[in-house]
């Protein structure tokens, strides 16, 4: 069999490939899947945002203090507790991980970097959001909710 | 994948060398890839686990039995 | 890891430099979803507006960065192809886990690496950039990916061994370009066509064999 060198192949290659589609993945079914998937994702970045500004918060930290002690972006993290449409990266996720104690695959969930896989996340995040209020520091009934929150991403 | 690798020493007993062997065999992988493997899928267990999700097997009348994952 | 190869430009018609790179971060999987995303739902709106309705790409609403996640898993490996600091195209493999048995008699249960994941930047596609009268910019994206993808599988000690779920409108290309058996649909996975590569196929498609 002969063998095509490297640039004879591609040439080969991008001839036959000219016209082709090359994906792989699954297909989206439905455009109601993903508009509900959006509507979900905004609760669960709302409850994001709360959970992080809350817990610097109770840490008596403001942001620029918070960032330098995660050792991240100011604006990245300004943009978090925002609930911005900015998603953060992964090594913010694993520094947040680290210090609030919370699983990564959660936070990674409530930031919009990945899919929920039960509906219970979104249900807690909605209460969660709803519940907490935006006072200058935390009030004892704010500490508890954020405590439980914390308890609640923690469980398996 | 990775560029730089390091080497380890693997001391088996004689029913895990040959159960290594076995599968070796039957999935015509080497040593070294089939430990790979073994890894890989322990690592992604793991972090499933860790979300919250539980790893089951399930017969042919679709029935679960979950597994334990240590 | 990096690797250079080469992608055919379209407008120059020349062989130009690109790079395969395995350390893909969130950052490139945000870049896809900014970059490409509008440009592919623009030429499909001028596909529906042209009624070429079956041309409409079916992985027009993907979201790479719904699998930020899984970049630090031994089980998965991002690839991405860059030309310059820009991606052409990305790819997910999967090493382990459900879909990494061979189906085909010949090699059944024998582990293969799964394509999980392939896209190329929709300015590389044809019946895309047709709908806009526009060029492609470059072509041979998906063939660089795949051969990648049975490089790896040869390195794995997998022989070069890879499996896959078609969608619809990519049958053709990984049937006919690629020489892959289409095996079956899959009713747990949405019926796509399970295609899948031999030892020898994979050895042929790298040497540039056509039957």
């Amino acid at each position: 069999m002969k063998t095509l060198s490297d640039q004879e192949w591609l040439r080969q290659q991008a001839a036959l490939e000219n016209n082709c589609y090359v994906s792989v993945g699954g297909l989206v079914t439905a455009v109601e899947e993903l508009q509900s998937k959006r509507v979900g994702s905004n609760v669960l970045k709302s409850a994001f945002g709360q959970l992080i500004r809350l817990f610097r918060r109770d840490h008596r930290m403001t942001p620029e203090e918070f960032a330098q002690d995660l050792d991240i972006e100011l604006g990245e993290l300004i943009a978090m507790e925002a609930a911005d449409q900015l998603r953060p990266s992964a090594r913010t996720i694993h520094k947040l991980s680290e210090k609030m104690k919370v699983p990564s695959g959660k936070l990674f969930v409530l930031s919009g970097l990945a899919e929920a896989r039960d509906s219970h996340i979104q249900d807690e995040s909605l209460k969660f959001a709803a519940r907490s209020q935006p006072l200058q520091a935390l009030t004892p009934d704010e500490h508890q909710i954020l405590n439980e929150w914390v308890k609640y991403l923690c469980e398996k | 994948m990775a560029g730089e690798k390091r080497t380890m020493t693997l001391n088996l007993t004689d029913p895990e060398m040959r159960a290594v062997e076995d599968l070796c065999a039957k999935k015509d992988v080497s040593k070294t890839t089939l430990l790979r493997q073994a890894l890989r899928l322990y690592q992604l267990v793991e972090a499933r686990t860790e979300q919250g999700e539980k790893f089951f097997f399930e017969d042919a009348d679709k029935k679960k039995a979950e597994l334990m994952f240590l | 890891m990096k690797r250079i190869v080469t992608v055919l430009e379209t407008e120059t018609g020349s062989l130009i430099e690109a790079e395969l790179d395995a350390e893909v971060t969130v950052d490139d999987l945000l870049a896809t979803q900014r970059e490409w995303r509008p440009y592919a739902i623009k030429a499909a709106t001028a596909l529906a507006r042209q009624g070429s309705m079956e041309l409409i790409p079916q992985h027009l609403h993907w979201d790479w960065t719904s699998k930020a996640s899984q970049l630090d898993l031994l089980a998965n490996s991002f690839i991405g192809l860059r030309v310059g600091a820009s991606l052409q195209g990305i790819m997910k493999l999967q090493l382990v886990g459900d879909f990494c048995r061979a189906r085909l008699p010949e090699q059944k249960g024998q582990s293969l690496i799964y394509l999980d994941y392939l896209e190329s930047a929709p300015w590389n596609l044809k019946p895309l950039m047709d709908a806009l009268g526009q060029q492609t910019r470059f072509n041979g994206i998906g063939s660089r990916l795949v051969r990648h993808a049975v490089e790896i599988s040869l390195e794995e000690g997998f022989g070069g061994r890879l499996g896959l779920h078609s969608l619809p409108l990519t049958e053709m290309f990984y049937r006919d370009v690629c020489g892959m058996t289409p095996v079956g649909r899959d009713p747990s996975k949405q019926n796509l066509l399970w295609c899948e590569f031999t030892k020898e196929q994979a050895n042929n498609f790298l040497a540039g064999a056509r039957s």
